[in-house]
């Protein structure tokens, strides 16, 4: 049987990045991708936050097919017909280190990848592995079709699914509850167009989180500026989404016809309809990382985190990816694959910035839990506003009052209390 | 409004895939099927890929998005008749953005 040190399962963020950082250690590296190319399988919004990622690939925004810097953020929530928000400007992200960028993962996996390969890792594509080979409970290797091929360790960075962790047993079954599907549209508008509407230059963009609008299923709305394109999806919550009999493009189409959402699309052509599952994400949901003779990075190992604000898997699966190497790398000083000496990559991954962003936003998790956000606050906002700024023949009352009328058989103000509760300490306190 | 709503075999239409003329890489256990009340799969596919005919379920795997929706709501919310693996190496969808 031929044999690598390592096998890396996957050329998305978490593959390359390991693969990357272990054939730069000199190690004997294959990469294993079921895609015709890098990055032809692979769906995100389509944001990678840039500070950590940089960590790994200083400026790897020269050298990256990014689309835009993302200078403004926009956190809007949508009634039937009205719409409010938070929009944040900063000048400071349109420069180094940046904060976030657009990218379609078409065009940015295939440059992650050729990263790794010009480190001096074997990079195969349209390859599909079927199997973990374990033994005794050991990962010894894997199959792809006749082929039998080992390693002293894999990395399985697979991706959103985790088929191979599910076949060899290693991995929790995956609950509806924690995961969303998420449908997206690639809408071609011309660069100009674009810099016009989201006011914005030729190398910087905005990026939209909406809440509201998706037929009362918990979840949310995104419309990201690429170069010569906006990436525009939903995400849905999926046990949410069967129970409420809405087929997904129903949803999408719903969310596409809000007059604010329709603006900000219009005279655009659809060039690409895609799907992806989003795990919940957190710590406390994460598979577990490591066995004897493997270790999972990236979504594969739900290794996702959502404050609502930002919704991180690429630098976090390029990060998980990294502490993985590193514990590799110790392990092979030792000579000691096993269980017990992998376990380093957890310890590691515990003490980094990652980590102690969840810990600081662990009590945002209820928030994506509770249906009124998503389904009653967005309408109460824009009936609150409405009043505020719009005179009428009838006298007008002051926001609390409009909040009481408009609550009434919607939400008694107990559940107000304990919501604001809930929301501050999500995301404020 | 100036966007309509497209079809979903308008939407389908622009993907590219590679179809594996010979296999399928979804398998429904069409006895399952038929005794699985709420048939969430039906619902829950981005692409369509489950139509119920007659008395079974008809299975579009050339139309897969490759997302994982349906076995995830099949083991829980279904009957557990769906079993969904990758397809074989290059072939299924093919994304040009993603």
């Amino acid at each position: 049987m031929e044999k690598f040190d390592v096998i890396v399962v996957g050329a998305g963020p978490a593959g390359s990045t390991a693969g990357y950082l272990l054939a730069q250690a000199g190690l004997n590296v294959l990469i294993v991708e079921r895609g015709q190319t890098p990055g032809s399988k692979n769906v995100s919004g389509g944001l990678i936050y840039s500070k950590l990622a940089a960590q790994i690939f200083p400026e790897f925004w020269n050298s990256a097919p990014v689309e835009r810097a993302i200078t403004n953020h926009q956190l809007t929530m949508l009634s039937e017909n009205a719409s409010v928000g938070l929009d944040f400007r900063s000048q400071e992200a349109a420069q180094p280190p940046y904060n976030a960028f657009s990218v379609l993962r078409a065009r940015f996996d295939p440059w992650l990848a050729k990263q790794a390969e010009d480190a001096g890792a074997a990079l195969i594509t349209g390859v599909t592995v079927d199997s973990l080979l374990v033994e005794n409970g050991r990962v010894l290797g894997i199959q792809a079709g006749p082929d039998l091929i080992g390693a002293d360790v894999v990395v399985v960075a697979e991706g959103t699914r985790s088929l191979l962790l599910k076949l060899a047993g290693l991995r929790e079954e995956f609950h509806p509850h924690d995961v969303s599907l998420g449908v997206k549209e690639i809408i071609a508008l011309p660069e100009k167009t674009i810099e016009e509407r989201f006011q914005c230059t030729s190398d910087t963009g905005m990026a939209y989180t909406f809440v509201g609008h998706t037929c009362g299923i918990e979840g949310g709305g995104f419309l990201y500026t690429n170069k010569a394109s906006l990436s525009l999806g939903i995400v849905v919550k999926i046990d949410a989404l069967y129970q409420s009999k809405r087929q997904p493009h129903q949803v999408l189409d719903e969310f596409k016809s809000h007059p604010l959402v329709a603006r900000l699309i219009d005279g655009g052509e659809v060039v690409e309809y895609s799907a992806q599952t989003v795990h919940r994400g957190g710590f406390h949901l994460m598979s577990k990382l490591y066995g004897d003779g493997y270790v999972v990075a990236g979504s594969a190992a739900r290794l996702l985190l959502n404050n609502i604000m930002t919704l991180r898997g690429m630098d976090f699966a390029m990060i998980s990816a990294a502490e993985a190497a590193r514990a590799i790398l110790a392990a092979r000083e030792q000579q000691n694959y096993s269980a017990t000496a992998l376990a380093a990559y957890e310890t590691n991954l515990k003490q980094t910035s990652i980590y102690q962003d969840w810990q600081t936003f662990k009590a945002t998790y209820p928030l994506l839990e509770n249906k009124r956000l998503f389904e009653v606050y967005p309408e109460l906002a824009c009936k609150v506003m409405e009043n505020l700024f719009s005179p009428t023949t009838q006298p007008g009352s002051k926001a609390l009052a409009v909040l009481r009328e408009e609550m009434k058989g919607k939400v008694s103000m107990v559940d107000l209390v304990k919501d604001v509760y809930q929301i501050s300490r999500g995301v404020v306190l | 409004m100036s966007q309509k709503s497209l079809t979903m075999d308008a939407r389908l239409g622009l993907d590219k895939y590679e179809i594996d003329e010979e296999q399928s890489h979804i398998e429904v256990d069409q006895e399952r099927c038929k005794s699985c009340e709420l048939k969430p799969c039906l619902t829950v596919c981005p692409a369509y890929v489950y139509q119920w005919v007659d008395d079974h379920v008809a299975v579009r795997y050339e139309n897969c998005l490759e997302c994982g929706t349906c076995q995830i709501s099949c083991d829980h919310g279904g009957n557990k008749g769906i079993t969904w693996r990758n397809p074989q190496g290059g072939f299924g969808i093919l994304f040009r953005y993603g």
